[in-house]
C-alpha cells in the first residue's frame, strides 16, 4: 500500500491488486473524504469493484487497468434542499449508495456533496443548496429521508417498458461511476462487466455515458444482461444488489411460518416493533443455550436462532469488544454481508407474511391438519372395530 | 469509520505522525543496543537517557526515576506486585473503580486485598480512606482518572492522607497524562504509571514514574532499568512518547476547555432527547470523556448500533462467569446492575469537531429510541 498523504488517516492510497481485506483495511486508513488509485488486471477488475463496493467506497470508475473509489459516504442524512438530475442515456441509475436516480431525485446534503465532487463529474447536475436549510445544517438540521430504494424500485419497475428481446451483438463495458444503467427496456448493464447491447443501445451508451464499445483487454466473453423489469417480479428490489455476496438458506428449504406461533410474547413484540417502525434489524447478545461452551446463554437468542433455522430470520455475528458474542438479526434474505459492514434490503412480501402471521395468531399447519385427519381416521376405525365386536359378543 | 466518527480516545489516542517519525528516524540513527559497550551501544545508550531525562522534565519531575515498561499493565502489575511479595501479611488498599491491570489483585491475594469505595459522584473521600489505613497496609492504589467515566481524583488529598501514615501510594496515571495539566513533583505519590498510546505516542510503551524505591524486578533475565526490568529498552518508543507527550501537553490550554465544550455539548443534547439517561462522568474529569447509562439496554448493542451507522465509541461491559458483567467503576457508583449494563463511552480528542458531536448526538438518539422499542 503506497500512503500518499500521511497524517491521522491518508487522503489518498495506491494500491496494486489488492485483496479483500487491503481494501478494508485501505477504507480504515482513509480520511473522511479520502480516495483510493487501484491498479490491477483486467481479469481482476470485477472482483476489485465487488471487494470496493463491500469495503464501502463509492462512484468507482474504471480507467484502462485502474480503478478511482472514493470514501464519504457514511454521516447521517440531513435536507439543504439539493436535487441531482442524471444527464446519461438510461432510464436509471443506481449509485454505491443504493440511490436509485430516474431523472431528478431529491437528495440529503451529503449525498448532493458527493455528487457534486469529482466521481461523478459530467454524468449528474447537483442544484446548490438553500441557503436557509444549509444554515440549519450546524445547529438545527433538517432531517431527510434517503430510505426510499423500495419506493423507488418499485416505481421503475411499473414505468419502465419491456420490449421483446432485441439482436444484442455488440460488447460494451462500463467504466462507472454508478453501479448500475438500467435502460429504458429494462436491459441492466453493471459497472466493470463486458455485456451484449444492441448497437443502437450501445452507441447510445457511449455518447452519453462515456461506455466503451468493443474495449481491447476486458476479460469475456461478454454476457447477455439481465432485464430489471423481470427480475423485480421475481426478487423485488433486494435483485438490484445482486452481486453482493448473500448468505442464503439452505436451497430447498422454506420458509417455516409456524415457527412464529411458537415464539414467546415478548419475541413476538420485537418483531411487531422491527416491522412497524420498519427498521432492518435488531441486535442480541449472549449465546444460544443449545451451545454447551458458549458464554452468557440468553433465551433470546435461542428463540432467534430457532427463527433462522426456521428461514424466519437471517443472522450475522456482528462481533463485540466484550468475550460475550453480538449477533444481528434481520428477516429472511434481508441481510447483504460483504467484507464490510453489512447491508440491508428489505423484502415487502416476506414482511407482510410475517405480520400477517403474528397479528392473526396460531394457525393449523399442514402438517398438523394431516396429523389431525389421521388421527381421526384412526379413532373411526377403532370405534367401528370396537362395535363390531361388541355387536358379535351380544350375538354370542 | 474516519476521523470524524472516532469517538474512543480514551482506548487509544491516533498516533502523532510526529512522534511516529521520531521513531523511525531513531530507530534507525540509534539502532544499537544499549547495553552494548561499543559506538552504537554508547549512542542507543545516550538516546535513551536523554529521551527519559526529557520525559521527566516534560511530566514536572526532573528529581524522580522512570522505569520504561512494555505499557501500563506491566507497569501496575510491577508497582502492586513489588508491594505485595515484599511480606507476607502486608496488605493492599485498591481503589474499587481499579483497571483489570490493578484489579487482578483481587483474584491473586484475594485475603490480602481490600477496596475503597467510591462515592456516588465517583470519588474517593480522603477522610474515608483515612479510616482505612493500618499499620498492615503495604501500599495504596487508586486510579487518577478513570478510564471508563472519566472522575478524576484529588490525588493531592488522598496523597497527603498516605504520606502522612507513611504508606506508599500507587496511582493508575494512563487517562491522565497528557489529558490533564499536571506537574508531577506536587503530586504526592510513590509511584505513578502511565501509557504512551492513550496520548499520542506508539503502543508498547509505558513505564512508572517512581518518587521512592520499593520495587522489585517481575520480569528477569538482564540488568536494565537499573535491575527492575529485564528486556533490551524500547528507545525509540520513549523518544516517540517524548514528542507525544510535549505535542499533547502544548495542546492542553486550548484542548481542554474545548473538549469539556464538547463533551458538555453532547451532555445536553443527550439529557434533553433521552429524559431517563443516566451521566456517570463529571464536568470538570477528563476533557471530552463522557460516559452515558440508559437503564434496561446493553452498552455492547449500543456499540455495534453506532458502529453501523460510522461511529466508534465503547461499553464497560464484559463476559464473566456465564453472564454480562456490567461496568465495574460505575457500578461502584450506586449504579443498579439494569442501569450499569446499558453503559457507554464516549471520548474525544484534537480530531473531534463540534459537527461530528452533534451527529454522533442525533445518530445515539436513534439507536437508544430503537432499542428501547426493540427491547
Amino acid at each position: 500500500m503506497d500512503i500518499q498523504n500521511v497524517g491521522f488517516l491518508a487522503k489518498t492510497l495506491t494500491l496494486a491488486s489488492p485483496t479483500p481485506a487491503d481494501l478494508m483495511k485501505a477504507y480504515q486508513s482513509l480520511s473522511a473524504r479520502g480516495s483510493v488509485t487501484i491498479t490491477c488486471a483486467p481479469a481482476e477488475i470485477g472482483s476489485v469493484l465487488l471487494s470496493a463496493e463491500n469495503a464501502g467506497f463509492f462512484g468507482m470508475r474504471v480507467d484502462g487497468t485502474s480503478i478511482t473509489a472514493h470514501k464519504g459516504k457514511e454521516g447521517p442524512c440531513y435536507d439543504s434542499g439539493r436535487s441531482a438530475r442524471y444527464l446519461g442515456s438510461a432510464a436509471a441509475v443506481l449509485d454505491d449508495d443504493n440511490h436509485l436516480l430516474s431523472g431528478t431525485l431529491r437528495v440529503c446534503e451529503k449525498t448532493g456533496r458527493l455528487y457534486a465532487s469529482e466521481a461523478y463529474r459530467g454524468r449528474l447536475e447537483v442544484t446548490e443548496p438553500d441557503p436557509s436549510l444549509l444554515a440549519r445544517l450546524e445547529k438545527d438540521p433538517a432531517p431527510f429521508d434517503c430510505d426510499t430504494f423500495q419506493a423507488d424500485a418499485k416505481s421503475l419497475a411499473e414505468a419502465l417498458k419491456p420490449q421483446a428481446a432485441r439482436e444484442g451483438g455488440t460488447p460494451i463495458f462500463y467504466p462507472g461511476p454508478f453501479k448500475l444503467l438500467i435502460l429504458r427496456d429494462g436491459t441492466m448493464v453493471r459497472r466493470g462487466r463486458l455485456e451484449l447491447l444492441s448497437r443502437e443501445q450501445a452507441e447510445e451508451l457511449k455518447a452519453r455515458d462515456g461506455a466503451w464499445i468493443n474495449p481491447d483487454g476486458q476479460p469475456g466473453p461478454a454476457r447477455i444482461p439481465e432485464n430489471y423489469v423481470d427480475l423485480y417480479r421475481k426478487d423485488g428490489a433486494a435483485c438490484l444488489l445482486g452481486d453482493l455476496s448473500l448468505q442464503p438458506r439452505p436451497a430447498g428449504k422454506d420458509p417455516s411460518f409456524d415457527a412464529l406461533d411458537e415464539v414467546p410474547p415478548a419475541m413476538k413484540r420485537r418483531l411487531l416493533a422491527l416491522l412497524d417502525r420498519n427498521e432492518d434489524y435488531f441486535i442480541l447478545t449472549g449465546s444460544d443455550p443449545a451451545q454447551k461452551d458458549g458464554c452468557c446463554p440468553s433465551n433470546d437468542v435461542g428463540i432467534a436462532n430457532h427463527l433462522v433455522e426456521a428461514g424466519i430470520l437471517d443472522s450475522h455475528g456482528a462481533g463485540s469488544n466484550s468475550d460475550c458474542p453480538v449477533t444481528l438479526y434481520a428477516f429472511h434474505s434481508e441481510i447483504r454481508a460483504g467484507v464490510g459492514k453489512p447491508r440491508f434490503a428489505r423484502s415487502d412480501a416476506f414482511r407482510a407474511a410475517v405480520r400477517r402471521r403474528l397479528e392473526s395468531g396460531p394457525h393449523l399447519s399442514q402438517k398438523a391438519v394431516l396429523r389431525l385427519a389421521l388421527l381421526v381416521l384412526f379413532a373411526g376405525a377403532v370405534l367401528t372395530l370396537g362395535l363390531a365386536l361388541f355387536r358379535q359378543l351380544l350375538g354370542r | 469509520m474516519g476521523e470524524d466518527g472516532y469517538f474512543d480516545y480514551a482506548a487509544t489516542v491516533p498516533p502523532y505522525p510526529e512522534a511516529l517519525k521520531r521513531f523511525e528516524e531513531l530507530s534507525l540513527r540509534a539502532f544499537g543496543n544499549p547495553s552494548s559497550s561499543h559506538d552504537d551501544g554508547r549512542q542507543a545508550r545516550e538516546a535513551l537517557d536523554g529521551a527519559r531525562k526529557g520525559f521527566l522534565a516534560r511530566v514536572g519531575f526532573a528529581d524522580g526515576s522512570l522505569v520504561l515498561t512494555s505499557g501500563a499493565t506491566e507497569a501496575n502489575n510491577l508497582a502492586l506486585r513489588s508491594a505485595l511479595e515484599a511480606s507476607s501479611d502486608g496488605r493492599l488498599l485498591l481503589a474499587s473503580d481499579a483497571h483489570p491491570s490493578a484489579w487482578f489483585t483481587r483474584e491473586t491475594w484475594p485475603k490480602r486485598t481490600d477496596l475503597i469505595k467510591t462515592g456516588t459522584d465517583g470519588l474517593i473521600s480522603p477522610d474515608w480512606l483515612a479510616t482505612l489505613l493500618s499499620k498492615k497496609t503495604a501500599m495504596v492504589s487508586i486510579v487518577h482518572a478513570n478510564n471508563e467515566t472519566g472522575v478524576v481524583q484529588d490525588l493531592k488529598a488522598l496523597g497527603a492522607v498516605c504520606e502522612k501514615a507513611g504508606v506508599p501510594l500507587h496511582v493508575d496515571g494512563v487517562q491522565a497524562l497528557g489529558r490533564l495539566p499536571l506537574t508531577l513533583s506536587e503530586l504526592p505519590f510513590a509511584y505513578y504509571t502511565f501509557s504512551a498510546h492513550k496520548f499520542g505516542g506508539s503502543r508498547g510503551v509505558g513505564g512508572i514514574i517512581a518518587r521512592r524505591e520499593g520495587l522489585s524486578a517481575q520480569i528477569r533475565g538482564g540488568g536494565q532499568e537499573k535491575g527492575l526490568r529485564g528486556g533490551t529498552e524500547n528507545v525509540a518508543g520513549l523518544a516517540a512518547a517524548l514528542v507525544a507527550l510535549d505535542l499533547s501537553a502544548r495542546s492542553l490550554e486550548a484542548e481542554v476547555p474545548r473538549l469539556r465544550k464538547l463533551a458538555a455539548l453532547l451532555t445536553g443534547e443527550i439529557q434533553a432527547a433521552i429524559p431517563d439517561v443516566l451521566v456517570n462522568s463529571r464536568p470538570e474529569g477528563v476533557p471530552g470523556l463522557v460516559s452515558f447509562s440508559f437503564p434496561n439496554l446493553i452498552g455492547e448493542e449500543i456499540v455495534v448500533e453506532m458502529n453501523l451507522r460510522g461511529f466508534a465509541i465503547s461499553a464497560g461491559s464484559a463476559c464473566g462467569s456465564g453472564r454480562m458483567e456490567p461496568s465495574r467503576p460505575v457500578m461502584a457508583m450506586g449504579r443498579t446492575r439494569a442501569q450499569a449494563l446499558g453503559t457507554v463511552r464516549i471520548s474525544m480528542g484534537r480530531f473531534t469537531t463540534e459537527d461530528a458531536v452533534r451527529r454522533l448526538a442525533a445518530a445515539l438518539r436513534q439507536v437508544v429510541e430503537k432499542q428501547k422499542a426493540l427491547a
